[in-house]
């Protein structure tokens, strides 16, 4: 059974791969090398910390870009190709066939994420001198932010077409991450139906912010242990919720 | 043992805004026996792939029930045993053919080496094996239709799904396809296809059913349906004087029918006696062929008539059924424009025909 | 799918729900108890955002304002300190140059609940420089001035500068002739706050006007009580009863309930005039000053003081304040100081 999971994870990975994906890294190790370089000597002193930001913000981005893209179509692609009947009609059950392609492209991020974080963190080891450990941590919790979107993106992918999917993705991205002036917001809506609905917005929708240290490390503050537990374990949670909807969905569905 | 079974099954359509009623499929009924090779016939849109979609769980019905190898259409372990081809099918463009087959292969369970063995036996078995290598997005309709058929035995199925597996096949591709069936109807699988193409049906079925409009209109089998339409036998002759063929009453077509002449001899005329009296007159014989309306035909026929559904109904009247013209033979064509059963569709006058019976 | 499996999907899901709500309340609630770095991220430099806010820079101006609120807003109910007040509305600035309501509120916020008016002088003159046609920049440079720095020369500057610049109001005129001339402080003070509340569309600081000329009110009112007061002690020669003892005896015309609905008394052991509002304010304050004083000693000490005294003794207070109409309580098991309005030590 997880060797069915397994098989589609794979060949989705393997799609990836084909599909030249890779190629992000190589843009990525490019802009950030530049972009210190060039702004370095600008920066008065900053150039550790400026190096950084924009590497993790890089690293954030084009993960993120990727993460949608490719997961919003992910499965309708295949729908609207008919490739996944000849998946569908064999000893596979409707939910494996959907973690297949999350674990896939998951592990597509995955290893984009890696391996910029490892360009990362040799630029950086070149230009500080030294090593900020903190900088893993950051990435750690950007990480599970991926993880999240994917299972969105994939999510999308059973309910709508890929451009309105990479929409709706994007906005949530937005909000997610701007849901602390959500709650200041509604604090002064006082109470009412304004103020209830703005709640729901607020409690619905993942506070991305969370898992956003990055301005953190690269200030040097150190982590609590038990905030990234915690942060982690958030983001998982709507992970799995959003597999759990899709996999609901995608068992109703019906191939005309 | 049916291997196959629909039983007063329906898939009603409506349009996802309005919910207005768009289409329906049914209700079939139907029973697929084992080993047996059943051909699903009908024109475009009529549900035949609708209906397969049914037995793949890929649709639920709306009612009714379908029983496929003795569980419902929604048993994932019972695909353990079958295998499915959809209609114009689009496979992994980043795969080699190898690779494909692989994938398929996994989901199945099979070892690591197994599953490599089985991919190479398989693309060998369906022609493909120079192409193992190569990735799909560069094969040709044919090629497809070729790892289509390969993945969907790759598990050695009791029975086995084909939607429109002959579609868009040259001559010798189509061949290929038919003799594969074939061979897998004598290791004893069940082959259940759906086609447009009668000549296929013809040749390769056992029972064949037919959907029209969303209608079951026919199920029977292929030679009873043969059996049952209506045989003739034309004669092609040579050195027929027109003097002669006056005589004969066969002066039906003007020009020279010296040179050769095609003579259509109903079922129930006497065959013996017009050769006969044709090489008495001096003609020479070229060949004699016995002929009969072709599975389109019928098909054709059915659909023109057809507007009962169900089985059991009792085949009507070809329309173009030159045996029922009454009297004797006819000449049909004079060899110089092709012969066709359907040119007998203008009406010819029987003169001829009730002269010759009076000649005899 | 089978129903089992359904449901038990279902199932997940709210329980997923569930813990998100949960882990969302903690760390919610964690956030808002920041330390200065964290917030100082939550309100990034103006400057390096003018950089990556891909041209969004008024809405993010926007949004750093509301920030701004909440901080302000947070703050005030609590330890009242703003220290990154500055570098806020700096950023807000430097992010939308033309932002005027920015440079005001700023302002407002140094001077008067920040305590720094070197910066809210700062801030407005930036403002200045930037937008030289707006003469409300210049006019609340002259507030600054005058009512907080008292800088009578410098306010009457402004004021002047602000009356010449095209569309200023005719008070801008009145009060460059009020500043010449430095009319007695709390009625310029007062007119200026009055001008404040009725031009400005800024609830925040409405509210600080209203507050201030409530405030001026009550001053001047104590002061015309205080002044009745000695007029009586010098013609009678003793000491009054109370407060509308001095009405009854002609030395004053009314005692009303000062602005804030309180009311004035005399304090018994200082014969000083005052009100329940006043003491009210003063008592949270000094409550607030006395309690810290507590705390130091439970964690220098390791336990609460057994009295107020103790607490003087050991030096962790200079003096235990008095605040006329209030008695002082403190409990030393729970450490807790409430200064409480007690009316038997008002005379009314």
């Amino acid at each position: 059974m997880k060797a069915i999971v397994l098989g589609i994870a794979a060949n989705t990975f393997r799609e990836g791969v084909r599909d030249r994906l890779f190629l992000a890294v190589g843009v990525f190790a490019a802009f950030v090398l530049a972009s210190s370089l060039v702004i370095g000597p600008l920066s008065l002193g900053e150039q550790t910390r400026i190096t950084e930001d924009i590497g993790l913000a890089a690293i954030s981005i084009l993960s993120f870009m990727i993460a949608v893209l490719v997961g919003t179509s992910i499965v309708y692609r295949e729908i609207e190709r008919r490739t996944i009947y000849t998946v569908i009609s064999k000893p596979v059950e409707r939910w494996q066939f959907i973690l297949g392609k999350f674990v896939g492209l998951a592990g597509t991020v995955t290893l984009l994420v890696a391996s910029m974080t490892v360009l990362l963190l040799l630029i950086d080891f070149a230009v500080a001198r030294q090593f900020n450990g903190n900088i893993l941590v950051a990435i750690l919790l950007t990480w599970m932010e991926l993880m999240l979107l994917t299972a969105l993106s994939v999510l999308m992918s059973t309910i709508a077409s890929p451009i309105l999917g990479a929409i709706f993705s994007l906005l949530l991205y937005v909000i997610g991450h701007a849901s602390a002036d959500i709650r200041d917001l509604a604090v002064r809506f006082g109470s009412g139906v304004l103020r209830v609905m703005t709640d729901v917005v607020y409690y619905a929708v993942p506070n991305l912010e969370y898992l956003n240290v990055r301005s953190k490390v690269t200030h040097g503050v150190n982590i609590d242990p038990a905030y990234v537990a915690f942060a982690s374990a958030y983001a998982l949670l709507y992970a799995i919720a959003f597999l759990v909807i899709a996999v609901l969905v995608f068992e109703r569905k019906e191939f005309k | 043992m049916p291997v196959l079974v629909f039983d007063e099954v329906t898939k009603v359509f409506k349009s996802s805004i309005r919910g207005r009623h768009l289409y329906t499929l049914g209700p079939v009924n139907l029973e697929v026996e084992r080993g047996e090779v059943f051909g699903y016939l009908g024109p475009n849109a009529a549900g035949k792939t609708t209906t397969i979609k049914l037995a793949m769980g890929l649709l639920k019905p709306t009612s009714g029930r379908i029983e496929i190898l003795g569980s419902g259409s929604n048993s994932v372990q019972a695909r353990r045993r079958i295998g499915f081809l959809p209609e114009q099918p689009y496979f992994y463009q980043h795969l080699t053919a190898q690779e494909l087959l692989e994938f398929y292969g996994n989901l199945f369970g099979l070892s690591r080496d197994e599953n490599r063995r089985r991919a190479a036996k398989l693309l060998d078995l369906v022609g493909l094996s120079a192409a193992s290598a190569t990735t799909i997005s560069k094969f040709s309709k044919g090629m497809l239709q070729r790892v289509g058929l390969a993945q969907a035995i790759v598990n050695d199925p009791d029975l086995v799904l084909l939607d429109e597996p002959l579609t868009g096949l040259d001559p010798a591709g189509r061949r290929e396809i038919r003799d594969l069936i074939l061979d897998l109807k004598s290791r004893g699988k069940t082959v259940f296809f759906s086609s447009h193409i009668l000549q296929d049906v013809e040749m390769i079925c056992d029972r064949v059913g037919i959907l029209v409009g969303g209608k079951i209109l026919r199920v029977a089998s292929v030679s009873e349906v043969l059996e049952k339409s209506v045989r003739w036998t034309e004669v092609e002759v040579t050195g027929l004087s027109s003097e002669a063929a006056r005589r004969l009453g066969l002066d039906d077509i003007p020009g020279n029918v010296e040179e050769k002449a095609v003579i259509r001899v109903a079922e129930g005329d006497d065959l013996n006696g017009t050769i006969g009296r044709l090489m008495q007159e001096g003609a020479k014989i070229a060949s004699v062929m016995p002929m009969r309306l072709t599975l389109e035909d019928y098909f054709l026929s059915e659909i023109e008539n057809g507007s009962k559904p169900g089985e059991g109904k009792k085949p009507a009247n070809p329309v173009n059924n030159p045996g029922s013209v009454p009297g004797g033979p006819r000449i049909i064509s004079n060899g110089l424009e092709g012969k066709s059963p359907e040119g007998d569709a203008n009406a010819r006058t029987d003169l001829l025909a009730s002269r010759v019976r009076g000649a005899r | 799918m089978r129903r089992s499996v359904s449901i038990g999907l279902a199932v997940i899901l709210i329980a997923a729900g569930v813990l998100i709500y949960l882990i969302r309340s903690g760390m919610d609630y964690r956030r808002y108890s920041a330390d200065v770095v964290e917030e100082l991220t939550y309100y990034p430099s103006g400057r390096l955002l003018k950089v990556a806010d891909l041209g969004f820079t008024s809405l993010v101006a926007d949004i750093m304002w509301l920030r701004g609120i909440q901080y302000y807003g947070e703050h005030r109910a609590g330890d009242r300190r703003y220290p990154l007040a500055e570098h806020i509305f700096s950023s807000i600035t430097d992010l939308d140059p033309e932002f005027i309501g920015a440079y005001r509120f700023g302002a407002i916020v140094l001077s008067e609940d920040a305590g720094t008016p070197a910066g809210a002088i700062d801030l407005l003159r930036k403002g200045l420089g930037v937008n030289p046609e707006r003469w409300e920049l210049p006019f609340d440079l002259g507030f600054t001035y005058f009512i907080v720095l008292n800088d009578y020369a410098r306010a009457a500057h402004y004021f002047r500068f602000a009356s010449s610049i095209e569309g200023s109001p005719e008070i801008a005129r009145r009060f460059t002739a009020f500043a010449y001339r430095k009319a007695g402080k709390t009625d310029l003070a007062e007119a200026l706050w009055q001008e404040v509340y009725c031009s400005s569309t800024n609830e925040a600081m409405r509210e600080t006007a209203l507050y201030s000329i409530k405030k001026i009110e009550l001053d001047k009112m104590v002061l015309a009580l205080s002044e009745s007061l000695a007029r009586f002690r010098s013609v009678r020669g003793t000491e009054p009863p109370g407060l509308r003892a001095l009405v009854a005896a002609g030395f004053a015309s009314s005692v009303p309930a000062d602005p804030f609905g309180g009311t004035y008394f005399l304090d018994p052991a200082t014969g000083v005039v005052s009100s329940t509002t006043v003491a009210a304010e003063r008592a949270g304050q000094t409550q607030y000053l006395v309690s810290k004083a507590v705390k130091r000693f439970l964690s220098e000490r390791g336990s609460l003081p057994g009295d107020l005294e103790e607490l003087k003794r050991e030096g962790f207070i200079a003096e235990i304040p008095r605040v006329p109409g209030t008695e002082v309580a403190y409990d030393p098991a729970t450490g807790s100081v409430a200064y409480d309005l007690v009316p038997e030590k008002m005379r009314q």
